[in-house]
């Protein structure tokens, strides 16, 4: 999902902790999170959590312990939900779907061969989030105290609105397409703890933080340019040119200027003409830089967490384990009380 | 050795003072600096929350030996040098050595009375440590001053953690001081009367309530120390000054927990 710049971003990558993040706010893409959530936490042969009634419940339990885990370290989490998708996004939801129901029919084939390990390749795509899932996922984190924005289209470019006007700190998202929104800070394995396993142990990654302005600086190009190169690289909107890559496309950029003037100096890559419809490329450059943006949202608030209404939740209806929702529930009942830790900052300063 | 590389090279005889005190740097945080200078021996550290701030400083006089031929700064790890330390056993002496040539910093310990010699080494750490603006933070006029036997402070953190995450300390005038803590299961005091304090001058009322996981790492020093001042103002940082050795002074400010509706504390900074 979303441009492919790994490699670009490692320069000016940094790797902080919770801590570092403590007393900021900071605006976590919701559809993108909830969805890792169903991917990730599924059983041994891939099946996903699911409650007595089958209904799915691995975005409930990721949400559910991933904010208590942000409120333990004094982070304040606002999830921001996407809108309305853009027309030229639909084509590549479209092509979501197309895969996922490939591999949901592949995936009942591995489970009945007992092939658990197929099995769960291929559940991680069949991932779908219903309307009643985002409506229960909204009702745990508002039961939880945290604020909800609705994006009018991209829940990115709301992120990245929310950060210009101070409303948060930094955006959480896997998706560097973050920055093409203009998000001038980026956290990576924020809202989902990732590990990689190395010689079978499991090692956590650290939480990426990656500053939009830092990257332009050293890249030395412009936030115009860094879409552009998402043009060519690949996009949600846009399936970017073949055979070019991040390397690539800066290379080209830094070398040309623009895909307009790569087209009329008739650049070639592997024997091939770029050509782009001019029209198509100003289209998805405008949905990155001047994104619809929701600029009435509610005054973002974090209230008190309302115990009985998560408990009947997650225990009552959805059947989660009784004492180790109150456990977790527990920790945050000894630090929540009427008032908040404030850092020294405020204190240094004045 | 050659005597004229060496930077600075400090002497304890007794190894406990200086592992308490970098038992509690290394539980707020990772890296720090040491600054030597002819005169004294400071650390200054702030943990990644930016919640707690530590401010040793050491004067020569109270080191068994101490050389320091220009003013040096070395960063180094202090979990790591957390664990040497414990190596030695009290009566051990404690001889921490650094020789601008060689990066690395040099900790030989010697069982008292014995002519046995171990010497460790610890690679130093290129950081960058931001300088903290501590005037303000030292010019804040506190109206509640006390002095108590850190053993107090100790008990009351032990008590209020069975209830909370939080300790309540409240100062009143003509009256003494009170610790407390509630939590869902109960509720705790502590109740010191101004004949149990050493010292005190108490003005209004005044309170604040702190985090325990940051007081509980000054349990260390509270420790190995005699007196502890305690300086309170509602809705400002706590302040506590340990006395170390005979000149040495380590200063702790801890951040209050506030009524949300009064303070906003976004923190928009970079780090």
């Amino acid at each position: 999902m979303g441009i492919k710049i790994n490699e670009l971003v490692k320069e000016v990558k940094k790797s902080i902790t919770f801590e570092n993040l403590s007393n900021k706010k900071i605006a976590i893409d919701a559809f993108n999170t909830l969805y890792q959530f169903l991917a990730i936490i599924r059983q041994k042969d891939g099946t996903p959590l699911k409650d007595y009634s089958g209904n799915v419940t691995s975005h409930l339990s990721g949400l559910f312990y991933r904010t208590i885990n942000f409120l333990e370290h004094n982070i304040k989490p606002i999830y921001v939900f996407d809108g309305i998708p853009s027309e030229l996004k639909l084509n590549t939801i479209r092509g979501r779907r197309e895969i996922k129901e490939g591999a949901q029919k592949k995936m009942i084939e591995a489970q009945e061969a007992e092939d658990f390990k197929e099995a769960k390749k291929f559940a991680q795509q069949t991932s779908k989030l219903t309307p009643e899932m985002l409506e229960e996922s909204k009702k745990l984190i508002e039961f939880m105290g945290i604020p909800i924005v609705e994006a009018k289209s991209e829940g990115e470019a709301q992120s990245a609105f929310l950060v210009e006007k101070g409303d948060a700190w930094a955006i959480a998202s896997q998706d560097y397409d973050t920055l093409l929104f203009g998000g001038e800070r980026l956290l990576r394995n924020f809202a989902i703890s990732r590990s990689k396993k190395v010689k079978e142990t499991k090692i956590t990654l650290d939480i990426e933080y990656i500053s939009l302005q830092k990257l332009l600086e050293t890249l030395k190009i412009t936030r115009e340019q860094l879409v552009e190169m998402g043009i060519l690289i690949g996009v949600d909107f846009f399936p970017g040119i073949k055979g070019i890559g991040q390397h690539t496309a800066l290379e080209l950029i830094k070398e040309h200027h623009s895909i307009e003037k790569m087209i009329e100096k008739e650049i070639t890559i592997g024997k091939k003409r770029i050509d782009l419809e001019m029209e198509l490329v100003e289209e998805t450059k405008s949905i990155f830089l001047h994104p619809e943006v929701n600029k009435n949202y509610t005054k973002l608030k974090w209230n008190k967490i309302r115990y009985e209404n998560v408990e009947e939740l997650l225990i009552e209806i959805h059947n989660f384990s009784k004492s180790r929702i109150e456990s977790a529930l527990d920790r945050l009942k000894k630090i929540d009380s009427s008032n908040v830790q404030v850092s020294l900052d405020s204190f240094l300063k004045k | 050795m050659n005597e004229k590389t060496m930077t600075f090279k400090l002497k304890l005889e007794n190894s406990r003072i200086l592992k308490g005190i970098v038992e509690t740097l290394a539980s707020i945080i990772d890296e720090t600096e040491f600054q030597v200078t002819p005169k004294e021996f400071t650390i200054s550290a702030m943990d990644p929350s930016r919640i707690c701030l530590l401010k040793l400083s050491i004067k020569k006089e109270d080191f068994d030996e101490y050389e320091c031929s220009k003013d040096t700064k070395v960063g180094l790890n202090l979990d790591d040098l957390d664990k040497i330390l414990k190596r030695s056993s009290s009566n051990d002496s404690v001889l921490i050595e650094f020789n601008e040539t060689d990066n690395k910093l040099k900790i030989k310990m010697k069982r008292e009375g014995t002519a046995r010699m171990r010497t460790f080494s610890l690679a130093l750490l290129d950081i960058d440590i931001e300088e903290i603006p501590m005037e303000n933070l030292l010019n804040i006029d506190y109206p509640s001053e006390f002095v108590i036997e850190p053993d107090f402070l100790v008990e009351a953190i032990k008590d209020a953690e069975i209830y909370s995450e939080i300790l309540n300390i409240k100062a009143v005038e003509d009256q003494g001081l009170i610790f407390s803590s509630i939590g869902q299961i109960g509720e705790m005091e502590y109740d010191l009367n101004k004949d149990d304090l050493i010292e005190s001058n108490l003005n209004d009322t005044h309170s604040g309530a702190y985090s325990l996981t940051f007081l509980k790492a000054i349990l260390k020093i509270a420790s190995i120390t005699q007196k502890l001042k305690i300086s309170l103002r509602t809705d400002h940082p706590l302040k506590m000054i340990f006395n170390i050795l005979e000149g040495g002074e380590l200063s702790y400010f801890l951040a209050p927990r506030v009524e949300e509706a009064d303070f906003e504390d976004d923190d928009m900074d970079e780090f």
